[in-house]
Order: C-alpha cells, then sequence, then structure tokens
C-alpha cells in the first residue's frame, strides 16, 4: 500500500476499507469451511461412483451443477474436493510454519555461520519457483494427497524461514530484549515468551496469504495428474478433465474453476485484512 | 482450374481408382506398373475413365498434427509425428492402400525364389531426388545398409536383420538375400522408415530432407510447422494436385478444433472421440471414421499374484462389460474385441462372445480361486493419456462390483515406460497398440522371451505356434496359426482385451481425396481441395 495514498483517505474510510477485505476474505473463506465440513458428512450423491446414463449432463434438479463424463454429481465431487483442497492448505501451512520459523528463528537469534548456512540453504530453495519445487518432490516422493501436502509445505519453508529471521533481527537489538537479557532471561524464554510474539503478526498474515496459494498449488499438482488421484475428486483434477470436453461441455470447466477462484481470492483478502488489522503503526495511526 | 487435356493425359499415363469417400469422387493414384509377380493380383487397380468432375489443381492445404516431428530423417526415429509427414517426402520401395494391399512404389515388380531366401527388385526408371539426381539401384543398397548399420543407430534396425546382403547387379536391379524365410519380408518394406534417401545428403536429413516423393521441404519451424511444396518432377505425371502441404503443430485438442473453426486448418486428422459428437452434426464438415488399426486394452501381469492364477484373469473379463466402456470412456466410438489383434487385420478371430459379461460368473471364478470376498490391488493410468485414463476408470467401477478393489495411480509418461512397460512393475494398467500391416507387430510380445513381452505371458504352446508363423510363407497356414494364438491369447486371458478405436478425420467441406491407411501415414497425393472455398 502506498502511504502516500493513505494519508489522502481518512481515517473513517481507511477503518472502513479495512473492514471490508476482512469481512469479504472472512465470509468467502468460511464459506468455502462450511461447504468442507458439509461435505464430509454429506453430498447428494456419491462423488466417486459412476452413473453411466447420466453423463455428460447440464444442470438439472436432480444435479444442480450437471455430471460429468462418467456421470457423477459435480456438487458432490466439488464438496468433497474443498475437504482435500483445505486440508492441504492447513498441512502444507503447517509444515512450511512449523520447520520454517524454527529455522528463521534460530539463524536471525544465532547468527554468523549458523545464519549462513541455513540462509543459503533458503536461499537455494527458494530460487526454484514454489510450484515447480513441489512438483520436483512429488516426483521423487510419488503421486498422492498425502506427499502433495509434503511437498507444497517444503516449497513454503523457505518463505517462514525468511519472515521469522526478518522478525528476530528486528526485535533482537530492540531495547525490552536487552533488558530482558541483563536480568538473566534464557535464551528459549526469550525467544518463546519474547521475541516470537512480537514478530507474529507479520507470519500470521503470510501463512494466511499462503493458504490460498496452497489450495492453487493442489489444484495445479492434481492438474498434472500428481496430487489427489482419481477417483477421489479435487478441483484441480476437475479442471483438467473437464479441459478435454470444453468444447462439449463447459460447465464441467465453470464450476471447480469458480471454486479454486473464490477461495484463492477469500484467503488473499483475508490475508490483506489481517495485516491491515494487525500492522501495530497502521493501527495506531486508525485509531 | 479444372484441365480437360491434363487430366486426360493423368488418365491415360495413371490408373485411377474411384473411392466413394464422402459425397464427391476422390481418387487414388497407382504408379504405372506390370503386376508383381509374388503378391497377389491387384484387384483395385482398375483403370477407369476421368471422373465427370475430376480433381481441381493447386491450393494450399493446412494439416494440424498433435505433435511436432521427431527430426525428418527417416532412418533415426520412430516417431509417428515423423513418418505422417515423411510419407510426402520419401517413397519406399513398396507401398500399401487402405486395404494393406501391398502395392508397386519405387520398385515396379519383385520376385523371390521358391525358399523365400532371395528377393530381386526391378525399379523403376526416371526416379529422380529432389536435388535433380536420378535414383539408381545403389541408392537402395546404401539406404537399407544405413538402416541396418550400428551407427545409425535406428530404432527400427532389428526388425531388417534378417537380411544377409544387398547386392546391385545393375542400375535399375536390387537383390536382398536373408538369412532365413521371413513371412513379413515384404510388408516390412513398407514402412517409412524403410525410405530411400540419396547418399549425398544424409547428413543433413533431419533438417533439410531430401527424397523422391511428391512434395518437397520448404521449411520446418520447430514446434511450429513443417511446410512442403509440390514436387513437379514427381515420377507419377499429374500429381499431386495440391501446390502446398502446411503441417501446423498444436498440441491442445481445443486449439485444433478453434483453428478448423476458425478456417484456418483444413483438416485434423486425429479428433478426440468427445468431439466427434457435436462435429458429426456441424454441415460446415466433413468427416471420415474408419476403424484404426489399434487396440485399447487393460493389460495385466501374468505373474503378478494373484493375477497368475488364470481363474483370476478370467474373472476380471467376466467383470467387465465391454460395450459399457466404449460408451462411457470413448463416447460410443469403437468396436468390442476378444484378443490382442484389430478387426481390420484379415487374421482378426472375433472371439468377444467368450468371456459375456456376467458379474455373477465373475465372482464364482474367484471363489473357486481362493477369493470369495475379492482382494485388493492396483491399476497405474498413464499420464497425459485421457482415453486409456477413462478406460482405467470405468473398468475398475465395473471391477469394484464383483467385489475387487482397485486403487488407481496416474503416473507421468516417462516413468510409466521405465516402470510399467519396460520394468514391468506393476499388476493393471490400461494401454494401447497400434498394429502394422503383419499381425506379427501385435502378436510377437506374447513371445515368452519378448523385451516387449511387459504383460510376463509365458505359453510354451504360443512360442512355438509364433515361431513357426514367423517363416510359414503360405498365406492359408499363417492364417490358421494367427488364429490359434489368438484364441490361446483369450483362453488364458492374457489381458481385458476392450476395443478397437476409430480413425476419425474431421476436414473443412473442400477437402477431398483424404485416404486414411492401415499404417500411420497422411498421404496428400490423392488429396485436393474444391473450388470456391
Amino acid at each position: 500500500m502506498n502511504r502516500q495514498t493513505t494519508a489522502l483517505f481518512n481515517q473513517k474510510k481507511i477503518r472502513r476499507r479495512r473492514n471490508w477485505l476482512l469481512l469479504i476474505g472472512g465470509i468467502l473463506v468460511g464459506a468455502a469451511i462450511v461447504l468442507a465440513l458439509v461435505g464430509l458428512v454429506y453430498v447428494p450423491h456419491n462423488p466417486v461412483l459412476m452413473h453411466p446414463p447420466d453423463r455428460g449432463l447440464g444442470p438439472t434438479s436432480t444435479y444442480l451443477l450437471g455430471t460429468d463424463q462418467f456421470g457423477r454429481d459435480i456438487l458432490s465431487r466439488i464438496m468433497r474436493g474443498a475437504s482435500s483442497a483445505l486440508l492441504v492448505g492447513l498441512i502444507a501451512v503447517g509444515i512450511g510454519l512449523s520447520v520454517g520459523v524454527p529455522l528463521g528463528t534460530l539463524a536471525g537469534f544465532v547468527g554468523q555461520w549458523t545464519d549462513e548456512i541455513i540462509m543459503r540453504v533458503m536461499d537455494a530453495l527458494f530460487a526454484f519457483p514454489a510450484i515447480l519445487l513441489a512438483i520436483a518432490i512429488v516426483g521423487m516422493l510419488g503421486p498422492g494427497l498425502g506427499n502433495t501436502m509434503i511437498a507444497i509445505g517444503i516449497a513454503y519453508v523457505p518463505i517462514f524461514a525468511r519472515l521469522a529471521r526478518a522478525g528476530v533481527l528486528s526485535q533482537k537489538s530492540s531495547v525490552y530484549v536487552e533488558a530482558a537479557q541483563s536480568i538473566g532471561c534464557s535464551t528459549a524464554r526469550l525467544l518463546w515468551k519474547h521475541i516470537l510474539p512480537n514478530s507474529l503478526s507479520p507470519l500470521i498474515v503470510q501463512a494466511t496469504i499462503t493458504f490460498g496459494g496452497a489450495i492453487l498449488a493442489e489444484a495445479a499438482l492434481s492438474y498434472l495428474g500428481l496430487g489427489v488421484q482419481p477417483p477421489e475428486p479435487s478441483w484441480g483434477q476437475m479442471l483438467n478433465d473437464a479441459a478435454n470436453y470444453l468444447s462439449v461441455a463447459p460447465w464441467l470447466a465453470v464450476f471447480p474453476g469458480v471454486m479454486i477462484s473464490l477461495a484463492v481470492l477469500g484467503f488473499n483478502l483475508l490475508g490483506d485484512g489481517l495485516r491491515d488489522q494487525l500492522d501495530p503503526q497502521r493501527r495506531t495511526r486508525a485509531a | 482450374m479444372y484441365n480437360r487435356k491434363l487430366a486426360l493425359f493423368i488418365a491415360s499415363t495413371v490408373f485411377v481408382t474411384l473411392v466413394a469417400t464422402g459425397c464427391a469422387p476422390a481418387p487414388t493414384l497407382v504408379p504405372p506398373t506390370q503386376p508383381p509377380a509374388a503378391t497377389k493380383p491387384l484387384a483395385t487397380v482398375v483403370p477407369t475413365a476421368v471422373p465427370p468432375a475430376g480433381p481441381a489443381r493447386g491450393g494450399t492445404l493446412t494439416i494440424a498434427i498433435a505433435a511436432d516431428p521427431d527430426g525428418l530423417d527417416p532412418h533415426k526415429t520412430v516417431a509417428a509425428a515423423t513418418f505422417q509427414i515423411t510419407r510426402n517426402i520419401y517413397d519406399t520401395l513398396v507401398q500399401t492402400d487402405e486395404k494393406s494391399n501391398l502395392l508397386p512404389d519405387l520398385a515396379t515388380k519383385w520376385e523371390s525364389t521358391s525358399d523365400g531366401l532371395k528377393w530381386t527388385f526391378t525399379l523403376r526408371e526416371g526416379v529422380k531426388f529432389h536435388n535433380g539426381r536420378a535414383m539408381t539401384s545403389d541408392d537402395v543398397k546404401f539406404s537399407f545398409e544405413r538402416l541396418i548399420a550400428k551407427e545409425t543407430a535406428s530404432p527400427r534396425a532389428a526388425d531388417y536383420a534378417n537380411i544377409k546382403s544387398i547386392t546391385a547387379p545393375d542400375a535399375k536391379t536390387v537383390v536382398f538375400e536373408l538369412n532365413k524365410p521371413q513371412a513379413n519380408f515384404l510388408s516390412n518394406l513398407v514402412y517409412g522408415w524403410a525410405a530411400i534417401v540419396p547418399k549425398e545428403s544424409v547428413a543433413t536429413l533431419r533438417d533439410k530432407p531430401v527424397g523422391t516423393g511428391p512434395f518437397k521441404i520448404v521449411e520446418w519451424v520447430k514446434n511450429s510447422n513443417v511446410t512442403l511444396e509440390k514436387n513437379s518432377d514427381y515420377f507419377i505425371q499429374g500429381a499431386p494436385y495440391l501446390d502446398k502441404v502446411v503441417f501446423k503443430v498444436a498440441k491442445d485438442p481445443t486449439a485444433r478444433l478453434a483453428a478448423l473453426r476458425a478456417g484456418e486448418v483444413d483438416v485434423i486428422p486425429e479428433m478426440p472421440v468427445q468431439d466427434l459428437a457435436n462435429i458429426r452434426k456441424d454441415p460446415n464438415f466433413k468427416t471420415i471414421e474408419v476403424p484404426f488399426n489399434g487396440i485399447q486394452l487393460i493389460p495385466i501381469n501374468n505373474k503378478a499374484a494373484p493375477f497368475d492364477n488364470v481363474k483370476v484373469r478370467q474373472a476380471l473379463n467376466y467383470a467387465v462389460d465391454k460395450k459399457a466402456v466404449i460408451d462411457t470412456a470413448q463416447f460410443g466410438i469403437g468396436v468390442p474385441i476378444g484378443t490382442h489383434l484389430a478387426p481390420v487385420s484379415d487374421y482378426y478371430v472375433d472371439l468377444t462372445t467368450k468371456y459375456p459379461y456376467d458379474p455373477s460368473k465373475a465372482k464364482q471364478l474367484l471363489a473357486d480361486a481362493g477369493f470369495p470376498n475379492g482382494f485388493s490391488t492396483t491399476m497405474i493410468l498413464p499420464q497425459p493419456y485421457d482415453y486409456h485414463i477413462r478406460n482405467g476408470q470405468v473398468v475398475v467401477d465395473m471391477l469394484a462390483k464383483a467385489g475387487i478393489k482397485v486403487t488407481l495411480q496416474t503416473m507421468e509418461w516417462g516413468t510409466y515406460l521405465t516402470q510399467v512397460y519396460n520394468g514391468r512393475q506393476y499388476t493393471l494398467t490400461a494401454l494401447g497398440h497400434t498394429g502394422r500391416l503383419d499381425p506379427d507387430a501385435f502378436m510377437n510380445r506374447y513371445i515368452s522371451t519378448a523385451p516387449e513381452n511387459y504383460m510376463n505371458y509365458n505359453n510354451p504352446k504360443y512360442d512355438q505356434l509364433a515361431a513357426q508363423a514367423a517363416v510359414e510363407p503360405d498365406v492359408k497356414k499363417r492364417h490358421d496359426l494367427y488364429a490359434q494364438m489368438e484364441t490361446l491369447l483369450a483362453d488364458d486371458a492374457a489381458a481385458i482385451y476392450l476395443l478397437a478405436p476409430t480413425s476419425t478425420v474431421v476436414t473443412q467441406k473442400s477437402v477431398m481425396g483424404w485416404t486414411v491407411f492401415p499404417i500411420d501415414i497422411y498421404d496428400m497425393r490423392t488429396v485436393w481441395k474444391s473450388a470456391g472455398k
């Protein structure tokens, strides 16, 4: 956000805009979560069982979003696909956070050779586009939902490591850290109780945005046939199948495509909203 | 425009056969010749009068192809994309018509000794390479020696390993001597990789091909197009009709279809089955649907438990409704098969009634084999071949109803070739095979020692029959041997033989004379564009 532009707005406008982002993002993300949760307990039709007599139908009252080339209900498959999409986001971001943050914190706090070694490895990982790295890892581990999560998670480790390191570096030299050290606070306690909480907000923002990225990455991997394996549904895989029928059954591509867009948009808006909300400078200015 | 004098000239020098394709008469060009001594009479070659509305001359034909050729040197690749194009640049000694009849091409006649060990070919006179030099028997000798030579590293060299020597007693005679009789020797001379090339150009053939064919190379822009122009010195006078042929690479089927609708391309030689229903209804286009010389199947690893038990394999066959697979996975296009051969082959025996769809019989056989509650296994599907993946998914859905739970795993094609096809590490998969003129290309993979026997089929009786068939010169006896082999495969349920697909060519209304061959070539000699469009 351009500071000069922001300064032109009055404070009320800033606050309203911030609410909008959070609100829309929250609604979209909430809807995706509800869809995924409902999909786990109830779907209108069996999402994996073929029903050839009804194949290739457009939206009807029985099949609200139509059926695919095997007569499977698109709505049911989208609902079931939502849970794998969210699960991938959750686990991949979890891996990225739980590996990246300790590494980054360690690098930032210890410095010197430890910092050099950890961050050069991270740079090497970062040099690859995340999706390319994920493809390479899935290529080694073999396709499947579990390996997809691991691959995307590993690809996201350097993002969180860099962010955590930057947070630690900026806090390390601050007065309150020196004060804590001077009264004999242990390193572990210092990191856990003082430095980490103060560098948490950029991590939360990044995690939210990365969550959207992970959904997109899963869709991309499944599109390439490396992610969720048939007949289990995934949005990316549905999109891949649909590409073959674009001229005869466009709805096959439209609905999973819309779902991916909305979910990723939701997480990005939520991330932006959270950043505005959590940014201490902006918060004081708005208050 | 159409020139009557010229047409009479063509008709007097060339045998023109009318073949009914679509609504307009399409000419089939066959070079002037005496019937060859050692083959069956050429019933299809009948001189006829000039067609009432003859072919128009000139114009450019644009063909949308799915893959860039893997070089244009015919001796150095196996890529179908190469031979589809090079048929128009190079010629072979013998050619095939759409019914698998062998016809003269660069050789006007041939004969073999009664023991089948010595073949003598008489070459056509007055044939010139695109560089202006006359083609002689030395070029034929050179071309085959290059094809066989280790340094060339031709992937097809093994097919010609039985050739003991090649001699050129005079400029228009070539003699092949064989180590042992070989039933498919003559049909092996038809394929694109047996093309005759000029010695002086071989270093640059990959990018600048030089042949004797009806078209000359203009340019090959990698991953974009291959452009050919008419060879006015071609040995069949009056052929070809077109001035220019452009092979345009368009990897995405949706993009190919869009280009056809926009009029940017004239022909899509391989239309995906899912788009065909709409195209058939469209009055702007013409579709040509011909049974394809290929099959699609669910290969079984005959060595992997529990599939080493013939009852289990038979149970799989009873559990699959082939008609429903065609309807669901192939949009109703294709015909069911019962063995490893395409129905277009005249060696094909109909065994489709052997395993009628019968889930209860399947369950019974599984119980007999010791699996009253079924079992679990995996099927590997080759990415990105959507039609094989669909076959696999539908079959797995059917197997589930018989109590066999199959987990699917898609695998990228390179890995698939290493692990499944060459490594034989799999239990079930979904795949297709294309044939050649002789049935041995299909059937030899079941010989227990064959390197491409990825199904691990092993039946000593089959090995013995195949060895006999390879050298049997009598066509009738060969038919009988292959019929026995086909029946063995069906009895042993070596695989689930699903279907033979259909070749579907879609063209603009103006395109005439397109022919589909039993081997993978696009022959532009008979194609022309009607005026007005």
